[in-house]
């Protein structure tokens, strides 16, 4: 009989483990999403310059950083608006949690429910917290990735239409 | 097989404990309130103008002048991590001008949640013990424990089903024990972002001893369920809205209205908490207006309407089926002084009104309060 409870215990101890690796797998599915932009395809190899690159081949690698600046461009706008809804979500959650917990010292104390629903506009209110740290950090080193590859795409123009001149005046 | 036992059970706590040293940058840790307040009750022992022609001299209508002193103390795990934890200290007193009259409170909570996802496993213990004013004979200790599971099933939808144990133990009186075993579910609806609705069905089965000491007794065999529906709603970014509809219906072994103590205590709302044998609907409504950072206005009210059902007419204690009506109204302004320190000023009108006229009465609050938030 005693076994049988010590399996049981196994087997709903195993149950729980992966409710929860399931669980976190989703919570890290939603980190994995904001910090995206970081793991999109390294153009670093494309875009470097051969001392033998002429104008034209400046110019497409030009290209290459401009359509990779766009893309950035269109993330960075989205993470701002989902930054503005958390900012928002976040001034409505502890607004929330304010009055409920007014509302949970005029009840009679012992009143679990109401406990359990303070609580649990807490952990929300952490957890948006936490995607917005996330989201901020994420967004801080997509404006450094912007201005780094904005730069270097004005270098390049700069590069290739000195090239152009100097091959202009060459001929 | 213990070896394999004790290295699975190592497994799990390490696989349960993932925490990451980062300290949430706008959550404090511990923090606090001590207040203190001074307060005009009209009627302090809540008695009717109406009192039979041989009550006693004590039981005239007198009104009192209390001092209020409470102190919380709060623990909040401050580590992003799927655990979290808070513990809660909370002790009150009234200092009466007649010491007999004097009364305190102490309250210990504790939280522990783990979190997967979005879902929540959560146990909640709170254990109070309240000493009630004249004397110790209904001074009281009562438990609550909570486990909860919450699902959420989608951004609008998610669910709650809990277990409850509540204990309540009379140091004075074993006979006024009694335990309360039951469940809840509860549905909760996002409609927008800053309005949701929810409803829950909580059902609990009372034991207790009993036996009957004149009108007070613990029920031997009880059950109460209790369905509630509400909402919550914040609008205009500075305005808070709270409103809910509670049915309870509460049947037990003894045919007798009964209740344990009187109504004496915290009077920030007018539920009965030890009474048995009755039909309730209740409706309350929490208004809060943020005017800025410094002052926030809130407004309680809260109307019930309780009857006890006539279910023997030769133990029922009252010429007719009682009912009486009940409403509470509250108003309070909190304002942010200087640094952390609030003042708080709070009118409170309460009334009841039976067809027993003996059980009716009226009662005005005012207090006036400073407090210090840590």
């Amino acid at each position: 009989m005693f076994r049988h409870d010590r399996r049981f215990c196994f087997l709903l101890a195993t149950l729980i483990l992966l409710g929860i690796a399931v669980g976190t797998a989703a919570a890290g599915n939603e980190q994995e999403r904001i910090t995206a932009w970081q793991r999109w395809k390294d153009i670093g190899p494309a875009i470097a310059l051969d001392p033998l690159d002429g104008p034209a081949d400046i110019l497409e690698k030009v290209e290459i950083i401009e359509d990779r600046v766009d893309e950035l461009v269109k993330e960075k706008a989205r993470l701002e608006k989902e930054i503005e809804l958390n900012r928002q979500q976040l001034f409505i959650l502890r607004n929330q949690r304010q009055t409920l917990q007014e509302l949970s010292q005029i009840q009679p104390q012992g009143n679990s429910q109401t406990s359990q629903r303070l609580h649990d506009l807490t952990e929300r209110i952490n957890r948006e917290e936490n995607l917005l740290r996330i989201k901020n950090e994420s967004i801080a080193g997509l404006r450094r990735e912007l201005t780094h590859l904005q730069t270097l795409a004005a270098e390049y123009r700069e590069k290739a239409k000195r090239l152009q001149r100097e091959e202009g005046g060459t001929q | 097989m213990k070896t394999l036992s004790s290295v699975w059970i190592v497994c799990l706590i390490l696989c349960l404990v993932p925490v990451q040293a980062l300290a949430n940058e706008n959550e404090r840790s511990v923090s606090g309130v001590v207040s203190v307040g001074v307060k005009y009750d009209s009627n302090f022992d809540l008695l009717s103008e109406d009192m039979p022609a041989n009550a006693e001299e004590d039981e005239e209508i007198e009104d009192a002048y209390i001092t209020e002193i409470t102190a919380l103390l709060l623990f909040r795990s401050p580590w992003i991590s799927p655990w979290h934890l808070e513990l809660e200290l909370y002790g009150l007193t009234n200092l009466h001008q007649q010491i007999d009259d004097s009364w305190c409170l102490g309250r210990g909570k504790l939280y522990i949640g783990y979190g997967f996802g979005e879902n929540t496993i959560s146990l909640l213990n709170e254990a109070r013990y309240f000493s009630e004013p004249d004397d110790t004979e209904f001074d009281n200790f009562r438990n609550t424990a909570a486990l909860v599971y919450k699902r959420v099933f989608s951004p609008l939808w998610q669910g709650r089903i809990g277990y409850e144990n509540i204990m309540h133990l009379f140091p004075d009186n074993d006979f006024f024990n009694y335990m309360i075993n039951g469940g809840f579910v509860e549905l909760r609806n996002t409609w927008l972002p800053a309005f949701s609705t929810y409803y829950s069905y909580n059902y609990q089965y009372i034991q207790g001893s009993g036996e009957i000491d004149e009108a007070s007794n613990a029920p031997e065999d009880g059950h109460r369920h209790t369905g509630e529906i509400g909402f919550e709603l914040f609008f205009a970014r500075k305005n808070s809205l709270i409103g809910a509809y509670t049915y309870q219906i509460d049947e037990n072994d003894n045919p007798m209205p009964a209740r344990i103590g009187e109504i004496q205590g915290e009077d920030e709302n007018l539920e009965e908490e030890v009474e048995f044998n009755f039909v309730k609907h209740k409706g309350m409504l929490l208004y809060s207006h943020r005017f800025n950072d410094r002052f926030t206005l809130s407004l309680y009210n809260e109307l019930i309407h309780k009857t006890f059902p006539k279910r023997d007419a030769d133990l029922y204690p009252y010429p007719r089926e009682r009912r009486d009506v009940l409403f509470l109204t509250s108003a309070w302004l909190t304002a942010r002084l200087v640094g952390n320190a609030y003042g708080k000023i709070r009118y409170l009108y309460r009334m009841s009104e039976s067809n027993i006229d003996m059980h009716d009465f009226q009662d005005h609050i005012i207090y006036l309060g400073l407090e210090y938030r840590l």
